[in-house]
């Protein structure tokens, strides 16, 4: 195997920023083994091990978008566009006003509504952007919405499991994916979302 | 052998008295175990990258014959993880050293 079918194997899917610094580090490291004359690409072993502990540690493509659409510090980042925001709006009092006429038609399920959508805009009014802020915050928004879910049950309303699918597990991949970021990136390069 | 779990505070340990780029920490930690502790050079560099987030080691770049090279050095959080790095694997070896005494 050559050096650069070992690099493309263990920097596949990482972002743009990750690839170079991945690319700069192995190729000075061969340089090294060259220099004192014990260069081989066999060294290094499997690339699709390196790839996975890679993909712990440095932003993946996808992370990288992401945090590029919510405005962070990356090469891929550019600031939220206005039409962007305008949407986001637009798809809150969507969201609110379905949810006011859900509640009129079915106070119970103000328990699993109110937290889903009152505590995330919430986020955008409260000073939660220290990392121990933004952690007691997460942790509130998910006893609220889990909590509010097992009041609705209890008083009759039926969660499906299909809303449960298309509401909790977007937001737990989401959750997920966040996390990850927030593992990689230093503080200093948190997007006020990511606190969230 | 087998290095799981071990390879951050040996690099740790690598870094302690001076600053050292990749290749370096790698050959250094091969030869001070004189050659049982081998692994593969390709995993050094994701552990780097964990400590660094961790803010237990810090990465400058510096040119060296004409070439650019990234070196690393030990922080003070990382001298104190060491420290307890150290202390966790003598109570470790002595405990599983106590047990294959006994057998």
């Amino acid at each position: 195997m050559t050096l650069d079918q070992w690099l493309l194997i263990a920097t596949r899917g990482l972002s743009q920023e990750s690839v170079e610094r991945v690319r700069a580090e192995i190729q000075q490291h061969c340089e090294a083994a060259s220099e004192s004359g014990n260069y081989s690409v066999a060294a290094l072993g499997d690339p699709k091990v390196a790839n996975r502990a890679y993909r712990k540690v440095l932003l993946t493509e996808m992370e990288a978008k992401l945090l590029s659409a919510m405005g962070g510090n990356t090469s891929l980042s550019r600031k939220p566009e206005p039409h962007g925001k305008i949407l986001a709006g637009i798809l809150m009092a969507e969201a609110a006003f379905v949810s006011t006429i859900f509640i009129l038609k079915n106070p119970p399920i103000a328990f699993f509504v109110v937290p889903l959508f009152a505590i995330p805009l919430l986020a955008r009014l409260l000073p939660i952007n220290t990392p121990r802020r933004g952690r007691i915050y997460r942790w509130v928004r998910w006893s609220a919405m889990l909590a509010g879910a097992a009041l609705a049950a209890l008083f009759g309303v039926k969660i499906s499991q299909g809303s449960f699918l298309g509401v909790f597990m977007p937001m737990l991949i989401f959750e997920r994916v966040y996390s990850s970021i927030r593992r990689k990136l230093p503080v200093s390069q948190w997007p006020r979302r990511l606190y969230s | 052998m087998n290095l799981r779990g071990t390879l951050p505070t040996l690099i740790l340990e690598a870094l302690e008295h001076q600053p050292d780029h990749g290749y370096s920490i790698a050959q250094r930690i091969k030869e001070r175990s004189k050659g049982v502790l081998d692994f593969k050079e390709g995993t050094l560099y994701p552990t780097l990258h964990k400590l660094e987030q961790e803010q237990l080691v810090e990465s400058y770049e510096e040119i060296e014959k004409g070439r650019t090279r990234r070196y690393y050095r030990i922080t003070r959080t990382g001298r104190t993880a060491l420290s307890k790095g150290r202390a966790e694997w003598r109570k470790l070896s002595s405990a599983v050293s106590g047990i294959l005494k006994e057998a």
